[in-house]
């Protein structure tokens, strides 16, 4: 069955590519593409269940970092807090009225149990409009208001950034949250030494004529594994040739959204991350194009619960698959 | 980075505007030599006398192969060389004797193979120019086109055929993996000899597939996820083109369809290359197991068959840089470039490691040829190297195996590498009372080889990155000269299939290319 998930504009339609220099020009539409997809999947409640979206490309290079933009940008303005408000409501008693959203739609309900699956915790919900719900704790954000006993964290402690671009992409939400609090946006399952070096591709944004202001994918993805020292992060990569004990599984699976780069990442540690959303990004002139390809199908004839349909356009030369997995 | 990124964007532009044309050639001179092949093919097959036909039938297995995937006349040498002619010439002979009834049929391929030499151009070369080819200098950079060839090796003199139009580059689809694009892109032959993704991951927006007419090819590209049904990239035109040489040739225009295959590995002959290779250096070396490696170029090599054997590789970035790893043997996967010593002689660990050792060498290495010879001599005495083991193992050995045994048996290897194995050992020899010795020796030896090879390592890599790797990426093979007095030269090749059986090779003959014909 194909179901049509929400439509939404591109995320990042001011970014410009290249030299500000020399020429600048938007981002081609092949990059818009992944920062959309990204962001289409990371405003995926997790009380649907999860969804997985494969691509087959010409190439694999940037695809990760662009959708992990689109991901990480789309879900910047939610509260980091959540993690705190989780915590409330995971020790709060049976029968708490809440208020939720479910996609567009907001729901009452009341707070009926909690439940581990797959290593998540997971508030249980029921309400007369939705039946039960399962909100898991990198979706806690979406209740929107708890009974009388608390209420949802009020953001208002306010910083002045200093990269002028990190600025202007964070407009919109509050910087200081943003900056301060780890988040657990996106997790990038490749090889490390390539996806460092894409990252630090310097795009542009316009302030004012022929001015420009430039900065790096780096700097917006905040990636765990690369910041120094105790700085927060809203991402964060597990290298394929991690071992089980180095690729910290615990951590891992907190991400709301997965992103394997490339058919070796999918097929070694799919079975580990269950959960969450995921991205497949397979690259068809890869030697192990095929055994990936063979292995999203069967994922998909085993498990899927119904193909999605994308809501904007695939460029020509992608060819895309989406579909629910039960849980 | 920038560059990588512009890079990137052309090949989504030409996977975006990619289209797949298919021109099919008649020529029924060749389509006759065509057929006649798949005759002899078949006869040979049936007299099972491999020894009388199977070198003729390779020869034309080959020049049929080669005359549907190059752009060459068909009297170029690389098609068809004087070493033919006298295998054809024989099998007229002697050949022809022993089966009389194969005698017409040689004949008939003959006369056809002395009526194509006649033949000015190549029917696929004359196709590349009427279809596009670039002439003249143009815009180098922006306006290039490729011809995508099957044979890795006959890229040399496709090169020299094309030298004359700066626009019009020479490929193999290795090449079609990076991040770049052409503007279109000569398919030459079945696009079954070709991977996939030179079609699906389009590295040109335009594709021309030329092919003989009777070529049996269905060039269909099926989308790769289930829910999508439709072909993900069709042949957008398929043309039938004529050409002069054919009102000559006077022969008959409906050409039975043909299954043209690409030459296969044949292990039967690379077996016998490599134990031909492999012999008469043995001595008292024991054998070990090997899987048979076949190279790009006609190369061979054996390459042990244990967990613990490793070899140097190159892997090459999209951004064009290339990365020295060792991997183990065991994981190695066809595709990957493989790096050996091919000048200067042997292993170079050895020597570079000697003169670290300095003058305690030769005490040290005496001390390491005794332990081994005592230990090799002890081994034989037992009854097997099962029984060994066992002994070994009521001595506190913790890894006792036959194929352990036979590795610190091995001249090449230095110590076990656990202290109770190496304790053990030395008591299974009677070496027990002078232990700390041989211990403290091994020490030095290991520390000296270790270093030896980060050297290696080094110097490997600071000659290969100085080198244009282009010749590696489109023909396979490459050789790489170290600086004068640094260790020769070495050759990095693509590794093309590993042999599903093992062989027992002498150690000495590991690492070392062969050619697997004559």
């Amino acid at each position: 069955m194909l179901v049509a998930v929400p439509n939404k504009d591109s995320l990042v339609p001011k970014l410009l590519a290249g030299s500000p220099v020399y020429k600048a020009t938007p981002l081609p539409e092949w990059a818009v593409f992944f920062t959309d997809l990204g962001g289409l999947i990371a405003s995926e409640s997790n009380s649907h269940l999860p969804l997985t979206a494969v691509l087959a490309l010409p190439t694999r290079t940037f695809a990760a970092v662009f959708t992990a933009l689109g991901v990480v940008y789309k879900r910047r303005t939610l509260a980091p807090e959540s993690q705190r408000h989780f915590e409330k409501l995971w020790v709060s008693d049976p029968g708490v009225t809440v208020r939720f959203r479910q996609g567009t739609t907001e729901h009452r309900g009341a707070l009926s149990g909690t439940i581990t699956r797959d290593g998540m915790r997971h508030l249980i919900i029921t309400s007369s409009g939705t039946g039960t719900a399962y909100v898991p704790e990198t979706m806690a954000h979406e209740i929107i208001s708890v009974g009388v006993t608390h209420k949802r964290p009020q953001r208002t402690r306010l910083l002045r950034i200093q990269d002028p671009w990190l600025a202007r992409m964070l407009e919109g939400c509050d910087e200081g949250e943003y900056l301060f609090h780890n988040r657990h946006d996106c997790l990038v399952v490749g090889y490390d030494s390539g996806l460092h070096e894409e990252a630090k591709l310097q795009l542009h944004l316009l302030d004012g004529p022929r001015q420009y202001i430039s900065g790096n994918i780096e700097c917006l993805l905040r990636i765990k594994r690369w910041q120094a020292g105790s700085k927060t992060y809203s991402s964060d990569i597990l290298p394929y040739a991690a071992g089980q004990e180095e690729a910290g599984l615990e951590l891992a699976r907190r991400f709301h959204v997965v992103v394997y780069d490339g058919s070796g990442p999918y097929l070694r540690w799919n079975r580990h991350l269950g959960s969450q959303h995921h991205i497949v990004l397979l690259d068809r002139t890869e030697h192990s194009f095929s055994e990936g390809v063979v292995a999203v199908n069967n994922a998909c004839m085993r498990r899927s619960g119904e193909f999605v349909r994308l809501p904007f356009p695939v460029p020509r030369g992608i060819e895309t698959m989406l579909f629910r997995r039960p849980t | 980075m920038t560059v990588a990124f512009r890079n990137a964007s052309m090949v989504y532009g030409a996977a975006q505007q990619a289209e797949i044309f298919r021109i099919r050639l008649k020529h029924p001179l060749l389509a006759r030599l065509h057929k006649d092949v798949g005759q002899l093919d078949r006869m040979s097959q049936e007299t099972q006398d491999e020894l009388e036909w199977g070198e003729l039938v390779r020869r034309f297995k080959r020049y049929r192969f080669l005359t549907a995937a190059t752009p060459l006349v068909f009297n170029h040498p690389f098609l068809w060389d004087d070493r033919a002619n006298t295998v054809l010439k024989r099998a007229l002979h002697a050949g022809s004797s022993a089966y009389p009834s194969f005698r017409p049929l040689i004949e008939n391929l003959q006369a056809v193979m002395q009526d194509l030499q006649l033949v000015p151009s190549s029917p696929l070369w004359d196709a590349i120019q009427e279809h596009g080819m670039p002439t003249g200098t143009g815009n180098v950079t922006k306006d290039k086109w490729a011809i995508l060839l099957a044979d890795t090796r006959s890229t040399g003199p496709v090169e020299a055929l094309a030298a004359a139009s700066q626009r019009l580059d020479v490929a193999t689809a290795p090449q079609l993996q990076d991040d770049f694009s052409y503007t279109g892109l000569y398919v030459l032959g079945s696009t079954r000899w070709f991977p996939g993704y030179c079609f699906t991951a389009a590295r040109a927006q335009t594709i021309q597939i030329i092919q003989f007419e009777w070529a049996l090819d269905n060039p269909t590209f099926p989308a790769a996820f289930l829910p999508n049904q439709k072909t993900y990239r069709p042949v957008k035109a398929s043309e039938v083109k004529s050409n002069n040489h054919n009102a000559a040739a006077g022969i008959e225009e409906e050409p039975e369809m043909l299954q043209i295959d690409a030459p296969e590995i044949d292990w039967g002959n690379a077996f016998k290359a490599g134990y031909r290779a492999a012999s008469g250096v043995g001595g008292e070396v024991e054998d070990v197991p090997g899987h048979l490696y076949v190279l790009e170029g006609g190369w061979g090599v054996w390459l042990e068959d244990s967990p613990s054997a490793s070899v140097l590789t190159i892997r090459l970035r999209e951004t064009g840089e290339l990365d020295l790893q060792r991997l183990p043997v065991r994981q190695l996967r066809s595709g990957a470039f493989v790096l050996l010593r091919t000048g200067g002689g042997g292993d170079l660990i050895v020597p570079v490691a000697d003169r670290m050792l300095g003058n305690d060498r030769k005490r040290l290495r005496n001390l390491q040829t005794e332990w081994k010879q005592k230990f090799r001599k002890q081994v034989r005495l037992t009854w097997s190297t099962e029984v060994a083991c066992k002994r070994l193992s009521s001595l506190g050995a913790v890894r006792a195996k036959p194929s352990n045994v036979r590795n610190w048996m091995a001249l090449r290897t230095i110590r076990p590498d656990s202290d109770q194995d190496f304790k053990a050992v030395l008591e299974f020899s009677g070496l027990q009372q002078r232990a700390q010795e041989f211990f403290d020796a091994m020490a030095q030896i290991d520390n000296a080889h270790r270093r030896a090879g980060h050297q290696i390592g080094q110097m490997i890599l600071n000659t290969v990155s100085r080198t244009d790797t282009t010749p590696l990426r489109r023909q396979g093979v490459q050789v790489f000269e170290a600086p004068q007095g640094e260790g020769g030269s070495f050759t990095a090749y693509r590794l093309l299939e590993r042999s599903q059986d093992t062989g027992m090779v002498t150690p000495h003959r590991l690492a070392h290319i062969f050619p697997l014909e004559d």
